[in-house]
Parts: C-alpha cells; structure tokens; sequence
C-alpha cells in the first residue's frame, strides 16, 4: 500500500516537475530553426566558377549584432538566428576573389535559402537559390534581380525598399513589374547579408580590400 | 612534440590497440580491415590529441591557420551543442511503457589554413540510459542499462579537389537511400536502416560533391555502434545521386555485408532507389530496396507524404511501409503506417510524437502498435 503510494506519489512528482520544465521551455519565443548553408560547394561552384578552393570563417551573430542591423534598416535579422554562422572566402590559388553567405528568408512556403557572392569592396555581385521549394525561384528571376542589384552597395540597395521596409521603393517598382513580395524578399535578404557581414567579418573583408 | 605529450599519445595508442585488438579478435583476414582499424586508431588519436592540443597534427595546422594560441585554435570555426532528450514508448498491446534518455555533446569544427578548407571534424558521443527497453541493440546488456554510444564522429578531408574527392573516416552513417541526405538522428522519423540492420558504422569513405551529381562509397566494419571482429561483420556501401539542393533528387544504392546483431552476424544484399520530391510545403519521398538476408530474398518499400507549415515549425508525416521475406517455403508480407508530428518550439526545443501500427504480423503473432513521444533541447 505504502509502496503504491510512494510509486504514485512520486510519478505525480514527476510529472509536476517535467511540466514545469517543458512550461519553461514552451515560454521561449516561438519560432523554427534556421538552416544554415548547408552545402556551399555547389553554390560556390555556381557564384565563382573560377574558384579553386574556399575558406570557411565562423562567427558568433549576438543580439548587439542584432540591433545593429535594425539601426540600419527598417527590418532586422531573426532572432533564430543568432548563433553561429559561416562566411566562406573564396580563393583562386592563393587570391581572395569573393566571399559568399547565405541566408534563410521566410516564405510563405516556408524557408529560401539564399546564397550570396560579395565582393571584398563590399557590393552583391551575384545570387543563387540554394534552397527553395518553390517553382518560382528559377533562372528567370534570378536573372531579373542580378541584372539591377549586381555591383551595388548595401546604400545603393536600400534606395530599392520603402522607408518602412514593407514594399519595394518607387525606383524598384518601376524595374521588378511583377511578384513584388519575392523581389522585397530577396532585396530584404541581399540588405541583411551586406549588414551583418560588416558587422561580423568587417575585419576580414577590409583585410581583403587592402 | 615533448617528451611528456609523447608518453601520453604513446599510451594512448597502445592502450587503443589493446583494446581494438581484444574487439575485433582473431579473424582480421582482409587487408582492408586492418586499413578500417589503422584509420580507426589515428581518428581516435587525432581526437585525443586535438583536445589535449599538444601534437603534431594540431602544431601543423596551428602553423598553416597562423595564430598565435593552440587552446583557443581548438575552439575557432566551430560549433558545438548539448543535446538531451527524453523518449517514452508506449506498446499499447501489452501496456509496456518504456522509456530512452540521452545526454549528447555534439561538436563540430571545419579545419581551415591559407589556402582553403582541410577538413571537417564532428565528434558526436552521447550517453544513451535505457529503462524498460524490449529488444535493444546489441551492445547494450539488456533494457534496462546504460551506454556510451557514437552518432556521428568523423573527419571529412575537404580540402583535395574542390569537394568533389573527400575522405572520411571514423563512425558516420552508412550511404544508402533516403538516410544520406536526410537528418534522422535522434529524430522518431526514421527510413529504411533497420532494414539492413546498422545506421551508422565505423569505417572510410569517399565522397564528394559535384555539379552533377554527388555520391558517398564506403567500407565499414559493419558492427555499428562497436568496433568489434565476432563473425567478421563488414559492409561495402554506396549512393550515388542527383544534388540534394534541388526539388527533386533521385539516388541510387548498394548495400553488401554481413551486419553484427545479437545473434552473430548476418549477411544482407541490397540494390535500391531514392527519389525525393518537394513542392511548396509538401514533401514525397520514395524508396525502394531488394536483395537477400543470408540467401533468403527480401524486397521493401518505404513511402511518406510530409507537409510542413510556412515557419517550418511544424512537420507531420505519414509513412507507408512494405516488406516481402522469403523463408525456406513461404513469402512472409509486412506492412506498417506511421504517422508523427515534430513541433519545434523554439530554437533549442522541439517535441514529437509518433503512432506507429503494423497492418501485417507473423502467423500467431499480434499486430504492434506504439506509441512514442519525445522532448528533445539543444543547448
């Protein structure tokens, strides 16, 4: 009896103490884990074909980091993705020739991941889908978006969004006619990735520049 | 190297010689085994030597990273996470709830000098507790016990050709159907493993990445979580496949070996296809396997429907199992449904459940059906 009730007792005990946990747990932002790049070797391949190898440089992203972007722009960085993250130097024989990030962006189907070529004066030469489950990321936007964003600057692009990040900017809408929402998210990803690059590998770029 | 970090890694590898040698026993015939075992030693030592950041491996790579400090080169361009989980299975025709709790570290590390990436390191051990298991794995004395096991632990050498040739070698999964491209441990979604018996194994491996294509061939001791020689298991293994960054990804497998069970080894025969296709939120994937089990054929198929909501928070699945086994007289059917939802609450939570319902069993036999939930945080 007392056996049966020291069981009980104690299940009843755990499971008090397991809910309180997962109450804990639950009450941390909601939010889904972002992928990072997952597998660069083909995006580098496609963004510098003249590449022989690349060198991998992980960085903390923090929260400072985080506010920094939002001073910058009208729209920040998730907070799912603070942590870790790579910045790959790509290298023709011994020469820095670029550098490439990617990024993930909500979709209303979910996840884009986005990898970007950067140049060591820091402007977007060029893009690839790395992930994308939808058939609208295809060559033709791809090559509709490079074709104004390429050899511009993070100043540059931001002309291209509205004050409050939510539409594209006058000057964008009379060159992205159609599909406003891709093209605001993948100027809003080109934005962020030019930000936070500066802020986390700012010293390995200007090393390259000089 | 000084003498004392000599003395340490001398007897470190003599002690793992030891130890490698009472495992893996008398019968290491095949040349390529020994290579396994060779490979397996240095691995190890590598390891070893990595986090007492004393030898000469570390200094050469300290020399071509040029900075100034071992210790902290040992921490730069990694990653690493605590991973705890707690699984609770609840076979609902004989009211036995059983449980799994594990304890993981989980770090990763890309070896990078001036002229490109070396290697990448991840070294995954995670202490497995056991309470009230029904067939466990073979390693494991019993269900109610407790072990250190391997999930991943492995260097990949990147650093040759652009990714197109690398090699790998030390515990990682064997490269077969959907396993190789999708993340499944420590997950209840699971594929088509316990069909040739081993998940991941201790061996080498070539891989690579190409515009084309991507592929993985290795040779494995095929005793999975140990390295041990009883019944002289082994597994030569390979995938090749379209690039798994696209919507839809077709592969091609092999499987031959002999996989260590509790019993002894077994002999198992595959050839298989993969196909995976994405579309918007939704996820099919494929696979269909057949060969023999010890000369008896054997063919399987494994199908899923998946969704995931616009967040990727949410991932429910419904999986579709069938197998056909031949005895010395008879073909034995058997079908399964699963079906499991992952909720990931916040970066370091995520919680999931699966019901899982046989639709065929043994002549005599009552059909299973379970019923599992986890909570698993990484830190």
């Amino acid at each position: 009896m007392l056996d049966t009730f020291g069981n009980y007792f104690s299940q009843s005990a755990r499971l008090k103490v397991l809910v309180a946990i997962v109450a804990f747990l639950v009450s941390i932002p909601v939010s889904a884990a972002f992928c990072s790049l997952r597998d660069p070797v083909i995006a580098i391949q496609s963004l510098y074909p003249e590449a022989t190898q690349h060198r991998s440089i992980i960085r903390p992203i923090n929260q400072k980091m985080r506010g920094e972007v939002a001073k910058r722009l009208p729209f920040t960085i998730h907070h799912n993705e603070i942590g870790k993250h790579t910045l790959y130097q790509v290298l023709k024989g011994a020469a820095s020739i670029g550098f490439v990030q990617a990024r993930s962006e909500l979709s209303e189907w979910g996840l884009i991941e986005i990898a970007w070529a950067i140049s060591s004066d820091m402007k977007i030469e060029s893009l690839a889908f790395q992930r994308c489950r939808s058939p609208e990321c295809n060559d033709t936007l791809k090559n509709e978006i490079e074709a104004v964003i390429q050899g511009k600057s993070f100043a540059e692009l931001l002309l291209l969004v509205s004050t409050d990040g939510q539409s594209l900017s006058e000057q964008a809408k009379e060159v992205f006619l159609t599909n406003p929402a891709m093209h605001l998210l993948i100027l809003s990803s080109a934005l962020k990735t030019l930000a936070i690059t500066e802020l986390a590998w700012g010293d390995v770029i200007s090393a390259q520049s000089q | 190297m000084n003498s004392a970090d000599k003395y340490i890694n001398s007897h470190f590898l003599k002690g793992f010689h030891l130890l490698s040698n009472y495992y893996l026993g008398k019968r290491l015939s095949y040349m390529p085994y020994k290579l396994v075992r060779y490979l397996s030693c240095r691995l190890l030592a590598i390891f070893f030597m990595m986090f007492t950041g004393s030898c000469a491996v570390a200094a050469d790579m300290e020399s071509r990273i040029g900075h100034q400090n071992l210790t902290s080169s040992v921490w730069d361009n990694s990653r690493w996470a605590l991973d705890l989980s707690s699984r609770f299975t609840l076979d609902k025709n004989n009211d036995h709830l059983s449980s799994q709790h594990v304890i993981g570290f989980d770090f990763h590390k890309v070896f990078t000098g001036k002229h490109g990436d070396i290697a990448t390191l991840v070294f995954q051990p995670y202490w497995v507790r056991l309470n009230a298991v029904n067939n466990p794995a073979y390693f494991f004395d019993g269900g109610d016990d407790s072990e250190v096991t391997w999930r991943i632990a492995n260097i990949n050498f990147t650093g040759l050709s652009r990714s197109a040739l690398n090699f790998r070698v030390g515990h990682f999964e064997v490269p077969f159907g959907l396993e190789k491209n999708i993340d499944t441990n420590g997950t209840l979604r699971q594929y088509s493993f316990s069909d040739r018996g081993v998940k991941a194994d201790w061996g080498v491996s070539v891989n690579g990445v190409l515009a084309q294509f991507d592929y993985e061939v290795a040779l494995t001791r095929g005793s999975g979580n140990n390295i041990s020689g009883r019944d002289n298991p082994h597994v030569f293994a390979g995938r090749i496949g379209t690039p798994s960054m696209g919507n839809t990804v077709v592969g091609f497998s092999w499987f031959n070996g002999k996989v260590l069970a509790a019993e002894g080894a077994i002999a198992r025969k595959r050839l298989g296809i993969d196909l995976v296709h994405y579309y918007r939120q939704w996820e099919v994937l494929l696979e269909v396997s057949g060969g023999n089990n010890s000369g008896f054929d054997r063919a399987s198929a494994i199908a899923e429907l998946s969704w995931r909501n616009p967040m990727e928070s949410l991932h429910t699945y419904l999986q579709l199992r069938h197998a056909k086994q031949e005895h010395s007289d008879t073909w034995q059917a058997l079908s399964s449904v699963s079906l499991g939802v992952q909720w990931e609450i916040n970066r370091y939570v995520n919680v999931s459940t699966e019901w899982f319902k046989e639709l065929d069993a043994i002549v005599g036999q009552e059909k299973a059906s379970k019923l599992t939930a986890q909570l698993r945080v990484r830190i």
